[in-house]
């Protein structure tokens, strides 16, 4: 603190005075920039009000000096206002064009001031009939902490913080209204038409009662003092309360809170439910009179605020826990980290390894691109479907809690303003606002919606919109608006049936349309099936669970959560593009898709959202790579995700003795070639499946085996097939 | 220790502290509440960690200047919140160094059962007793969430670690008594419309965290442990009567009892048993539940009753919520200690719709029972709080609400004459047979806390039992089963004094189950 060592605040003013005058930067133009000196004038000319003194600058210039201003800001403050008080005048080069009451009051003052002068130029006049500095003051003084200084957990803010600059970090529960705050007082006596000065730098004040001009206080003619509004300065203020974030709240606590004081132009700054960086000064509320007494030994504390920012969406990676530092990017180097990040997901949920991939990509997401007006989104959405009881829940929850702008919920909607918006009457203002819904809250980052079959129809038409063009359009109570929703999402749903019914097509089973089932990037398939080795792997991690209270040491040792949300934050950073030489290998791979979706009698489709969907999860696969390009092996890799989504809804084919062997979905290509026609022409049939991508011997094999079943007859010349 | 004030204690901490801390002087501290206390004396306090404020500063040191004289004292602030005793003539000098406190509110344990209260005092104040069943009584009432018995406990951070308390922690601690107003700020600082309540306050010299209310003592335990064989059956004797001499749903209502949680990994939760008896019979006395509970209520230490009815599920608070205008946290039913059993009374159901606040309360019991947390209200976000609440359904049909395990209760046909009678009769043995009513409430309390060892080889055997049960039935079997199995293994053998796993354990567990899955088909 201050106190330890005796500064001599005579040469830190010097000292001030001379870095007021001659600090220089390096300005954009890698000029030198006399910065303070610029807004000195400007001050001075009352184009501006507020200056921010940057201790980086301070720190620069001399560090010991800086280390005193954030360990006794108060102090300082008013030290450099003084400064710079005195500095006003010498950079003034002109008049100030406009004069407020104040000026011409203060102006009638002086005059009235020297002919009482002449008048009576033996006596002394009362030091309080100065004029306080702080009534022709028209700047504000503002610190900006050291960039290089962490900002505080509220929860760490103690008594060793008093009087300190410090940077905390929280949420705006209440704010006042904004308030003008006596400054210095001015009263005048209705005896000797004197007048007095009061400064006010406590939040209440007690009013002077007697006249301290020589005459009053020698006759004590029981002279009145009035106080005079208009010659009294006031200030804005608004007091803030702010509330520690959750995550800073460690488990079984209760978030602690903070009172924060803005003055002049710090006021304004944020609302109610704004998350703020506020950099300012930890005080102890001083009281006086009865109250100092009442409230015995206890003094509350406050933050005198010298900066606010809105950590919104726009600047987001504020809101991170820093920067990966070096031990944390060698724990996540090595070739594996992909397959150990995915890992890392959820640890306790045993499996399911590609599932965990393709959740990781949905995190880090893809890159939003904006060709020419039209709107391409880089969120890729992941609907998980599965019979009850897969950990599917589980899944969302933990994406949930790792995400960092997240939302859950349940398509039946939990609260009245289910998932879009909702118009609603603010209890304190009566004011109609607009309040979002889950899909709006989580802008920017991931929306879980559990049991998205169960949605109710007004939120699903709404989703059509946010899943492609990734905004909420909305015409409630002559309120008409579009608010952002750009998220991810991450459906769980559950088959109608109870258990997924392999005989129906997706539709049927998830009962939702074919137009939403397709704007999601994958679909996946959770299915229980006994597995000789899975299940034993299963049964050992249980019992170590069991036997430890622990999870077991698997070959990937989990990440941290923190450390992953940091990794994705880098991610994200990242905007790769796709190189020109692997369009070709990117379209073919497409068109290829396309061939195989027509020769499967397949449940799921094939369309050109697939081939976004795939460019989607590569870009996201090179962000997670911290790369600025994709590479081929991105592709690769996307696609084999693909495949393995459509893998988890083809299998049950198999389960339920109807393999799609090539002779099967030949056959189908056939049928759908005939039509309704009996006949068909075997040239015909070869040309069709070729393009289909079967070879001729396949399409000889089948032809062969279904006439063997009596399906149809082939004639002699081999030239056409009937059907029976 | 009587005579003890703050004063003394600041200046002659160490010595106190030997005295405190000889074995049976702790106890001796009077109980507040229990008797008349004159402020500024040392009591001992029990209660549950409702809320945490934000800290205070203090002053550590001030002078009292005599005006007349000149003369000065100079005197500590520790342990006061207020300057007392001021003459005229006095004046106050605070000192420079701030210090800091912090403050946690305490309630009585919430579900404290009649017999667990300290009944070492015969002249318990009437009055007090008297606000406590108001208090039971009014908590439905969503008007009324301040308990008028709340305490407030400033812990000074250079004598206890603050980092170890937590919410809705059981803690007792000894320090002074004192009255302070604590502020109900409602934004302004002037603060001239809080309203200020006076309430009681300790400066905490020591805090001890307990775990469950049962004496601390390695005697008990080792009684305990040796006599487990006995006492279980005489446990499953009481229980089997009382659920109509069905001896299988005895069985799970033990193990609901005796479970604790042992271990938690982020949404799993081993050792978690919410149980749900079902099949209620339709037929019998309606207050079967009640007598049922009342029951449970006289063997556990903490118990809470709900009955799950449309209009306790839209009226109630249960869940907790930041009062931004009084910075409270606003107590709700469910804020509950570690292990108060929580019985959900669902055969009273009628159909009818719930309000936005029902479907939240509802969500909140989903998720108590099925991940063991809750989410508390803060409006600008929640914040999700561990619990650990056991919780027991008793419903007709299937319950609107998940489990663990569910069975269904087969009354002995013999039982079914007259229900009121024969939970009197059960209730009535107990009451005659003290000395067993408090070897099964401490077997209640720790019999499943004891250390319990797995053999790899048993593992194994585990393990390809559940993939040969797999094999045979995939649609019926889970990993979940396998938890449950293992779980119930667990408890048979630490509930017969076992602390070991063994093939005859893992085949009755296997066995009950498959028991109980055939009884529900």
């Amino acid at each position: 603190m201050a106190k330890a060592g005796f500064r001599d605040y005579e040469a830190d003013k010097a000292k001030l005075t001379e870095f007021l005058q001659n600090y220089k930067t390096l300005d954009s133009n890698n000029k030198n920039h006399a910065k303070y000196a610029v807004q000195l004038t400007k001050l001075a000319h009352r184009e501006q009000v507020s200056l921010h003194i940057e201790l980086d600058d301070l720190d620069h210039f001399d560090n010991s000096l800086a280390d005193a201003v954030s360990a006794n800001a108060r102090r300082y403050n008013s030290m450099i206002a003084d400064v710079v008080q005195g500095l006003l005048p010498s950079y003034k080069d002109h008049e100030h064009v406009n004069k407020d009451a104040l000026d011409v009051y203060i102006e009638h003052r002086i005059l009235a001031q020297q002919r009482q002068m002449m008048m009576q130029a033996d006596e002394n006049v009362a030091p309080t009939n100065k004029y306080p500095p702080e009534l022709m003051r028209r700047f504000e003084i503002y610190f900006k902490d050291l960039s290089t200084r962490k900002e505080l957990p509220i929860r760490d803010v103690k008594a060793n913080s008093i009087g300190r600059l410090i940077s905390v970090r929280g949420i705006v529960m209440r704010s006042t209204e904004v308030k003008p705050m006596v400054v210095v007082a001015t009263y005048s006596c209705d005896l000797c038409g004197g007048e007095t000065y009061q400064p006010v730098n406590s939040l209440t004040f007690k009013p002077l009662e007697f006249c301290p001009s020589p005459e009053c206080s020698a006759n004590k003619p029981g002279s009145r003092l009035y106080l005079q509004t208009r010659g009294s300065k006031f200030i804005k203020f608004q007091e803030l309360k702010i509330q520690e974030l959750s995550d800073q709240v460690p488990i079984g606590n209760i978030p602690r809170s903070l009172t924060v004081l803005c003055r002049g132009e710090a006021t304004r700054q944020a609302v109610p439910g704004d998350h703020v960086s506020v950099t300012g000064i930890f005080l102890p509320l001083v009281r006086s009179g009865f109250r100092q007494i009442q409230q015995g030994l206890l003094s509350d504390t406050f933050l005198e605020a010298h900066s606010i920012e809105c950590l919104n969406k726009l600047n987001e990676e504020k809101l991170g826990e820093g920067e990966l530092s070096e031990e944390e990017v060698l724990e996540l180097a090595g070739d594996d980290f992909y397959t150990k990040l995915a890992a890392s997901l959820a640890p306790e949920i045993y499996g399911h390894e590609d599932i965990k991939k393709a959740l990781l990509l949905l995190l880090v997401g893809g890159v939003d691109r904006a060709p020419d007006g039209m709107k391409i989104r880089g969120s890729i959405n992941i609907c998980l479907m599965g019979d009850p009881g897969v950990a599917k829940s589980q899944l969302l929850s933990y994406i949930e809690r790792l995400a960092r702008r997240s939302q859950y919920t349940t398509g039946r909607g939990s609260s009245g303003v289910g998932l879009t918006a909702a118009v609603m009457k603010d209890p304190l203002t009566n004011e109609m606002v607009l309040e979002g819904g889950a899909l709006v809250l989580a802008d920017q980052g991931v929306c879980c919606i559990d049991e998205f079959d169960k949605m109710a129809e007004s939120d699903r038409t709404a989703i059509h919109e946010v899943m492609e063009q990734q905004t909420i359009s909305i015409a409630k109570a002559g309120i008409m608006t579009r608010l952002n929703a750009r998220v991810s999402i991450l459906a769980a749903a559950n088959p109608a049936y109870g258990r997924y019914d392999p005989d129906r097509t997706i539709e049927a089973n998830i009962q939702l349309p074919a137009a939403l089932l397709s704007r999601f990037d994958l679909l996946w398939l959770i299915q229980d099936k006994p597995n000789r080795e899975n299940d034993l792997k299963l049964a050992q991690h249980i019992t170590y669970v069991h036997k430890y209270s622990r999870q077991p040491p698997s070959n990937v040792q989990a990440l941290d959560m923190s450390l992953m949300r940091r990794y994705i934050d880098l991610c994200k950073k990242k905007t790769p593009t796709v190189p020109v030489e692997l369009t070709e290998f990117l379209v073919n791979s497409y068109v290829d898709l396309r061939k195989d979706s027509r020769n499967k009698s397949d449940t799921t489709f094939t369309s050109a959202r697939n081939l976004l969907a795939i460019l989607r999860i590569s870009t996201a696969l090179a962000k997670l790579r911290l790369s600025d390009l994709v590479e081929r092996e991105d592709v690769v890799e996307a696609m084999r995700l693909l495949e393995m989504s459509k893998q988890s809804l083809i299998k049950i084919n198999e389960k339920t003795g109807r393999p799609s062997t090539v002779v099967d979905r030949i056959f189908n290509v056939i049928r759908e070639l005939a039509g309704r026609r009996t006949i068909v022409k075997m040239s015909d049939i070869r040309e069709y499946c070729t393009s289909k991508g079967f070879n001729t011997s396949q399409v000889d094999d089948c032809i062969e085996e279904y006439e063997m079943l009596n399906v149809w007859q082939v004639n002699q010349a081999k030239t056409t097939i009937t059907f029976i | 220790m009587d005579m003890w004030t703050a004063d003394i204690w600041n200046g002659n901490e160490e010595e106190c502290k030997i005295i405190l801390n000889e074995p049976g002087n702790w106890e001796k501290v009077p109980l507040l509440f229990d008797d008349k206390i004159a402020l500024g004396t040392f009591v001992r306090f029990k209660g549950m960690i409702q809320d945490m404020l934000n800290p205070e500063y203090y002053s550590s040191n001030f002078k009292i200047i005599n005006s007349e004289n000149d003369e000065f004292t100079l005197r500590q602030a520790k342990y006061h919140s207020s300057i007392k005793n001021l003459q005229p003539g006095e004046e106050v000098v605070f000192g420079d160094t701030l210090m800091e406190r912090h403050i946690v509110a305490c309630i009585p344990i919430p579900g404290l059962n009649e017999w667990a209260k300290d009944v070492t005092d015969t002249n318990k104040n009437a009055e007090a007793q008297q606000e406590e069943n108001i208090n039971k009584r009014i908590r439905l009432d969503p008007a009324c969430q301040k308990y008028s018995k709340e305490i407030f406990i400033f812990v000074y951070p250079e004598d206890i670690n603050i980092n170890e308390l937590k919410l809705n922690q059981i803690v007792e601690v000894v320090g002074f008594l004192d009255r302070r107003t604590i502020q109900e700020d409602n934004g302004d600082l002037e603060g001239q419309s809080s309203i200020a309540k006076e309430t009681h306050c300790i400066h905490a010299v020591q805090l001890k965290l307990l775990k469950n209310l049962i004496p601390d003592n390695e005697e008990t335990y080792k009684s305990i442990w040796n006599d487990a064989p006995n006492i279980h059956a005489e446990l499953k004797f009481v229980l089997t009567q009382a659920l109509l001499g069905d001896s299988l749903v005895a069985d799970y209502l033990l193990f609901y009892l005796v479970s604790t949680i042992y271990n938690r990994q982020h949404n799993l939760v081993p050792g978690k048993f919410s149980l749900n008896i079902r099949g209620i019979p339709r037929d019998i006395e309606q207050s079967y539940t009640k007598h049922l509970y009342s029951l449970i209520s006289y063997l556990v230490v903490k118990s809470e009753y709900l009955p799950i009815q449309i209009h306790t599920l839209n009226n109630m608070d249960m869940i907790p919520r930041k009062c931004y205008t009084s910075n409270r946290l606003l107590n709700g039913f469910l804020q509950l200690s570690d292990r108060t059993h929580l019985v959900l009374d669902e055969t009273d159901l009628q159909p009818g719709n719930l309000d936005s606040k029902g479907i939240l309360n509802l969500e909140a019991l989903k998720n108590i029972i099925s991940n063991q947390q809750m989410k508390y209200d803060f409006t600008y976000y929640g914040m999700d709080y561990e619990t650990q609440i056991p919780t027991l359904t008793l419903s007709i049909g299937k319950s609107l609400l998940p489990c663990d395990i569910d069975i269904v209760l087969k009354p002995d046909p013999s039982y079914s004459a007259d229900v009121e009678e024969t939970m009197k009769s059960v209730l009535d043995y107990l009451k005659s047979q003290l000395p067993l009513v408090d070897k099964l409430r401490k077997y209640i309390a720790i019999i499943s806390t004891f250390p319990f060892k797995y053999d790899q080889d048993i593992l194994q055997v585990i393990e390809n039992d559940y993939v040969e049960m797999r094999r045979v039935d995939p649609k019926n079997v889970s990993g979940d089963d396998l938890h449950i199995f293992l779980m119930i293994s667990k408890l048979i053998a630490l509930c017969s004094g076992k602390n070991e796993f063994d093939n005859p354990i893992w085949e009755s567990g296997k066995s009950l189950e498959n028991q109980r899955k055939l009884r529900n088909k």
